[in-house]
């Protein structure tokens, strides 16, 4: 007998014949179910065959009674409310939780279970193994506290957080929800980048100061010709009525720098969750380290155009929207790439496949298109049809995602200013 | 983009236990096996007990489960080393197959009957549990195990009938229970957080010690009144479950006769048969009445004859002396010689009878409805045997029944109770019933003409002298049902018998005659409505006839006094005058008395004698009450509607059961709660505001209770005292819900505890903080030396501390203020500090 015998062996012996019945046997697969087929079982004998059997089904029936009525008694005194230590908090970072349970009855309470979702029911002594309370105390006000370390983004708790009791035989589950009275927003982890990429084109955005260059914006630096195109607004009319000819105000140019970073919602939509989590990480990190060196950032998700500034609430609220975002709702968000305002630089963010579909579509937007990629290789066809060449970052579905788009994000840097 | 399919959505699911560690693959440490091994172990012990039940081959039966159990052992302790070896496999595989095997042998080469198929099958089902139990690596391989093991021990439990099975299926039960728990323990004990608390309630140890004393007297209650409980055959514990009748049972609906009889064993509860006792002279119910009450009066201008009747009657033919004696009952008695321990002549056995059923139970042997003012006696006209059910044969359960009446529903229970008589020490055609009897039995006597009736209305043995001794009656009973009664919109709350009332019907007839013979003569209704206006006028007004009644048997209970030992002049011309004048007497005047004010409004009554069945000698270990003559009794019974009702006017007596729905239990409960404290309003605010200064000033009185303790230390040693007061200062700070801060010193906390509660000078306080610190920390060399040259001033301040608490009882204001009393937001403020201290103090 060898091993690809026993896995047939085994693949055979649980196989499912009869699929449609598991909704009508489902209670056969927990123990309160055992009990209550034992008990007719062992009633039935006693009935036809021996009436001995009734000791058995009267010992079933005592053990089935006190395992269902002690949890279900003990949680009518229970009382709970969970909260965190912080509102926000990034993927990976410790959140103490705190529990208080109320428990109005003379009597302790034992073996409790808290359910809630993955991110938030786990404290990093013991990732692996639920919250559960040994004892609450009788008639008194107990607190619990854990520190729990959220790996993945969300506005917590997605589903209600309940309190569960099986004990003391565990065959049944009492189930009473916990009272939250505030949710714990989880952002999605930001990977530190170190650089930043150069303007193409232009030489005075790397030594000019913005104080010297002409624009639109800031203080008044002189006065030129009228040029078509120039604001009423701007027209210096005194000097107009000298000269005979329309003067105008010549103001300072801004000294941040414009970028759009574009997301694309198919390529979210239609990748397995865990790629999906980091093309939103992708998106956070460059989002935030644009708008942490001042930059003008507009962000497109879902074919809605976020401006970003580097004020703390701002962040908040855009990592607030990336952290409830659900990538399974996002739809194809292509018409978002007609704006009203013209950026110099823009970055796509998808997955590989998608590029050769959406190069046509910014091919005559005008902009500086950069393309951050992330090479799904788990999807294998088609072949995709880009030159790796033409992607600013590219980060390969395998291996540390964190530090492919560190490294590839500073060979972007260094790249554009070679470039320059 | 077409390429790129939208994969599903995934659904969010809880961390459940299911999902993490309790899942049928988590691996369990071989420590933790041996609970799920013992489980098998104890299934297949009683598989094998099964297996030998039918086999001749027992040693070789042994040989293989010692086989199986020693190759499952060494699995056990060697399986880890080499846990993916083939060889465990075949290993199993033998074990599991073995009892087939064996069969084979037995039957094809050695040629022998071999074992049952299924017994076969059996063995090998336990060998798989066994040998599962012994591998386990995972927990679904455990519960497989269980489950199996169960299995065995239901499917043996079926088809064994040996007493061992049981025994070996109760261990296994009680050892799964613990198997149950140890698991769900186990599944969750790696994710235990840790816990801080703060009680809710203050004095939590003291309301648990008073839920434990509540629980406690609860219980001791319940006991006590589970004799009751365990009285009502059929029912309740003694009942064996089973409704099969048996001679020979022991317990059980079906009490077998023979058990009752004390024929087969000795030890039983019924008296064993003696020479003496069969011997003796077994007195009659008159006997024991003058026995009890006191010897009648004989008067020399009475002319009536009691028992030496010259001219022989048609009842003498009955041959029943206790009958023709006790066809008077007087009132009028001499005091009792001696009123002690009086054992009765030539009887060994004190009893009269003994029963089993529900105690209290009045049981009625004679009753009396003429009424001279004197004395009582039966009416020779009176014929209550022809409106009687004529007594028919039914068959229940395989026993022969007899009905002997029909009560309405309206005001009888419709479920019967019943109760079973064994007679033991009374003579006497008569049988003692209860008041609503329906039906009786007697082992074996299936012929209606065994049974009869009295003229007065009373089960007799019409063909024998008296009821055999020993015989074991069994009887079914009512209970009365009064709410129609006492309900005014009910069309039976008028209980008064008029001549007009349903002409023609039997019961008309008969109450018209009990009405005739149940009349008071002129004078005495005269007094009586001057005492009802007297005493019972504002209560009898506006109230149903069987309210009247009730108002009456209250007013005798509540406002005289039960005394046997009185007795009634012998000139007395009225007793029931005598006895509204002094207000006590035995309880023949208090049914005398009541039956007559009874009478006065209408409502046919009669005196009635037989035995009260008390609790107090209920024998919990036999089920039965023993009835004794002192038992003798006196009681009233009124007639509504066809039915003699008892009421019982002596208090003392417990009143007669009457069944009540619960809505009608609770409203009879308020009313006598709102009554109680009518009557009695400065008792019951005396307790309200006890109730209300114990819990206002809970912690005061607890401090001053322990202050009151730590007197008792005073000719303690002073290290003694000083350790003592500090576990006081400690006490009283939990009791007054002072939160001291563990992280501070002994020193600091005793010195907030003093500046708190003592209020010592700065330079008692320091003497005392320094004798602490020293007892706790110092040399005990060093420190015994100091205590005693210090002992003087500390046993002061021991004093100081000790009485503190007794003072703060009158002190004002509170010398406490409890900081965190109220709200909840209080205790979560509280709760929220210490947490940060706490882990201010950590991180420092």
């Amino acid at each position: 007998m060898n091993q690809s015998a026993l896995f047939k062996l085994n693949q055979s012996l649980h196989y499912d014949f009869c699929p449609w019945a598991n909704h009508y046997v489902s209670w056969l697969k927990k123990p309160i179910g055992w009990f209550a087929l034992a008990f007719l079982a062992s009633l039935l004998i006693g009935v036809c065959v021996s009436r001995q059997a009734f000791l058995a089904s009267a010992a079933i029936a005592a053990i089935g009674l006190i395992g269902c009525l002690w949890p279900w008694i003990a949680m009518m005194g229970l009382r709970g409310e969970l909260s965190w230590s912080e509102l926000r908090c990034s993927e990976g970072e410790l959140v103490e939780t705190k529990l208080l349970m109320t428990n109005r009855w003379p009597w302790p309470v034992w073996g409790l279970v808290v359910e809630a979702d993955d991110a938030i029911a786990s404290q990093i002594e013991s990732p692996e193994a639920p919250i559960c309370l040994s004892r609450v105390p009788a008639m008194a006000l107990s607190s619990f506290a854990w520190k729990c370390k959220p790996e993945s983004r969300g506005v917590y708790p997605k589903n209600n957080i309940r309190l569960t009791t099986g004990f003391p035989f565990g065959i049944w589950k009492c189930v009473r929800q916990l009272h939250v009275p505030s949710q714990l927003i989880v952002w999605p982890r930001i990977v530190s980048l170190s650089d930043i990429p150069e303007r193409s084109g232009s030489l005075q955005a790397s030594v000019g100061s913005a104080a010297s260059q002409a624009g639109n914006e800031g203080d008044w630096m002189g006065v030129r010709p009228y040029r078509p195109g120039d604001s009423l607004r701007q027209v210096h009319w005194a000097q107009t009525s000298r000269r005979d000819s329309l003067v105008v105000f010549e103001r300072q140019c801004l000294s941040r720098q414009d970028v759009a970073v574009w997301f694309d919602s198919v390529s979210a939509s239609h990748c397995t969750a865990f790629q999906s989590e980091w093309l939103i990480r992708i998106l956070a990190s460059v989002t935030h380290h644009f708008s942490k060196h001042h930059w003008n950032v507009r962000a497109a998700i879902d074919g809605c155009w976020t401006i970003l500034n580097s004020t703390q609430a701002t962040q908040s609220e855009w990592l607030d929207r990336l952290a409830a975002l659900e990538p399974f709702a996002l739809t194809d968000s292509r018409k978002s790439l007609v704006t009203n305002r013209k950026a110099s630089k823009v970055i796509v963010i998808c997955v590989a496949n998608r590029v050769a579909s959406l190069r046509e579509h910014f091919s005559d937007a005008g902009s500086d298109v950069h393309w951050v990629v992330l090479d799904t290789r788990s999807m294998v066809s088609p072949k995709p049809t880009w030159r790796e060449s033409e992607a600013a970052l590219q980060i390969d579905d395998d291996g540390n995602h964190a530090e492919q788009i560190q490294h590839g994000w500073n060979r972007y840097c260094q790249r554009s200013y070679q470039l320059n | 983009m077409s390429s790129l399919k939208p994969l599903p959505k995934p659904v969010l699911e809880y961390r459940s236990q299911e999902s993490r560690l309790a899942n049928g693959l988590a691996s369990v440490h071989p420590r933790d096996r041996w609970t799920t091994f013992a489980l098998a172990m104890i299934a297949a012990l009683g598989m094998h007990l099964l297996r030998m039940q039918g086999s001749s081959e027992l040693v070789w039966l042994s040989i293989e489960f010692a086989a199986v159990l020693s190759a499952c052992w060494f699995a056990w302790f060697r399986i880890h080393q080499t846990p993916e070896h083939y060889g465990w496999m075949v290993a199993g595989a033998s074990c599991v197959c073995l009892p087939f095997a064996s069969s084979l042998i037995h039957v094809r080469v050695l040629g022998r009957a071999g074992e049952a198929t299924e017994l076969v099958w059996l063995a090998m089902l336990q060998n798989a549990a066994l040998w599962q139990s012994a591998i386990a690596w995972s927990r679904r391989q455990e519960w497989m195990s269980f489950l199996l093991s169960s299995f065995l021990m239901v499917f043996g439990l079926a088809t064994s009938d040996r007493q061992g099975m049981i025994a070996i299926v109760l261990l296994y039960a009680l050892f799964a229970v613990w198997w149950l728990t140890g698991k769900y323990w186990k599944s969750i004990e790696r994710g235990f957080v840790a816990e801080d608390s703060v009680p809710l309630v203050r004095l939590r140890f003291t309301a648990l010690v008073f839920a434990v004393l509540l629980t406690v007297a609860i219980g001791g209650l319940a006991i006590c009144t589970g004799k009751q409980l365990s009285a009502i055959d059929g029912f309740m514990p003694t009942s064996g479950g089973s409704d099969r009748s048996d001679p020979s049972a022991r317990s059980g609906v079906g009490d077998g006769d023979m058990l009752v009889a004390a024929k087969e064993e000795a030890f039983t509860f019924g008296p064993v048969e003696s020479e003496l006792f069969m011997d003796s002279k077994t007195p009659s119910l008159y006997d024991l009445a003058n026995d009890f009450y006191g010897e009648p009066f004989v008067r020399r201008e009475q002319t009536r004859t009691i028992s030496l009747d010259s001219q022989p009657k048609e009842s003498e033919l009955e041959g029943s002396e206790s009958k023709k004696r006790s066809r008077e009952f007087s009132a009028v008695r001499m005091p009792r010689e001696n009123t002690g321990e009086k054992k009765m002549n030539g009887t060994d056995s004190k009893a009269v009878f003994h029963l089993i059923g529900r105690v209290p139970q009045l049981l009625r042997l004679e009753t009396y409805d003429s009424f001279d003012g004197i004395n009582w006696s039966r009416s020779e006209d009176l014929q209550l045997n022809q409106s009687m059910l004529p007594i028919a044969l039914e068959s229940m359960q395989s026993q022969p029944w007899m009905r002997l009446q029909v009560h309405p529903s309206e005001l009888a229970h419709p479920v019967r109770e019943r109760q079973t008589v064994k007679v033991i020490g009374l003579k006497s055609q008569r049988i003692v019933t209860p008041s609503l009897l329906t039906h009786t039995y007697i082992d074996k006597v299936d012929q209606v003409d065994f049974y009869g009736w009295t003229a007065d209305g009373q089960l007799m043995m019409p063909s024998r002298d008296h009821v055999p001794q020993l015989s074991v009656v069994h009887q079914m009973y009512q209970t009365p049902q009064l709410h129609p009664l006492r309900d005014p919109n009910n069309k039976l709350h008028r209980i008064k018998v008029t001549s007009e009332q349903q002409p023609g019907s039997v019961r008309s007839d008969l109450a018209a005659f009990l009405q005739s013979h149940s009349e008071t003569t002129g004078e005495l209704s005269s007094r009586t409505k001057d005492m009802i206006e007297k005493h019972l006028g504002y209560s009898v007004s506006g109230l149903t006839d069987w309210q009247r009644i009730e108002a009456i048997v209250g007013y005798l209970r509540s406002h005289f006094r039960h005394d046997p030992n009185v007795s009634v002049p012998a000139n007395c011309e009225d007793v029931v005058k005598h006895f509204l004048e002094t207000k006590k007497g035995p309880d023949y005047l208090f049914a005398s008395t009541a039956a007559v004010l009874i009478r006065s409004l209408g409502v046919p009554s009669r005196l009635v004698t037989g035995f009260y069945a008390s609790p107090d000698h209920y024998d919990f270990k036999s089920g039965q009450t023993e009835v004794l003559p002192e038992h003798l009794h006196t009681w009233t019974e009124v007639y509504c509607h066809g039915i003699w009702f008892a009421i019982e006017p002596t208090p003392g007596f417990a009143l007669p059961n009457e069944y009540r729905t619960w809505n009608q239990w609770a409203t009879a409960r308020i009313w006598a709660v709102r009554d109680s404290i009518y009557y009695y309003p400065i008792r019951y605010t005396l307790c309200c505001l006890s109730i209300v200064v114990v819990v206002v000033f809970r912690r005061r009185l607890a401090d001053a209770m322990l202050s009151v303790g730590s007197v008792g230390l005073v000719l303690a040693p002073a290290q003694v005292q000083v350790r003592c007061m500090r576990r006081l200062l400690e006490w009283r700070g939990w009791i007054h819900g002072k939160n001291y801060a563990l992280r501070s010193t002994l020193g600091q906390r005793l010195s907030r505890m003093l500046d708190e509660s003592v209020g010592l000078s700065s330079n008692e306080r320091e003497l005392y903080i320094q004798a602490i610190n020293r007892i706790a920390y110092a040399p005990r060399i060093k420190t015994v030396g100091w205590l005693n040259d210090q002992a003087v001033d500390l046993r002061t301040i021991c004093w100081a501390i000790s009485k503190r608490g007794v003072l703060d009882l009158f002190a004002w204001p509170r010398s406490f203020a409890h900081p965190t009393s109220g709200t909840k937001e209080n205790r979560y403020r509280v709760l929220e500090s210490t947490s940060s201290l706490t882990t201010a103090h950590f991180s420092k």
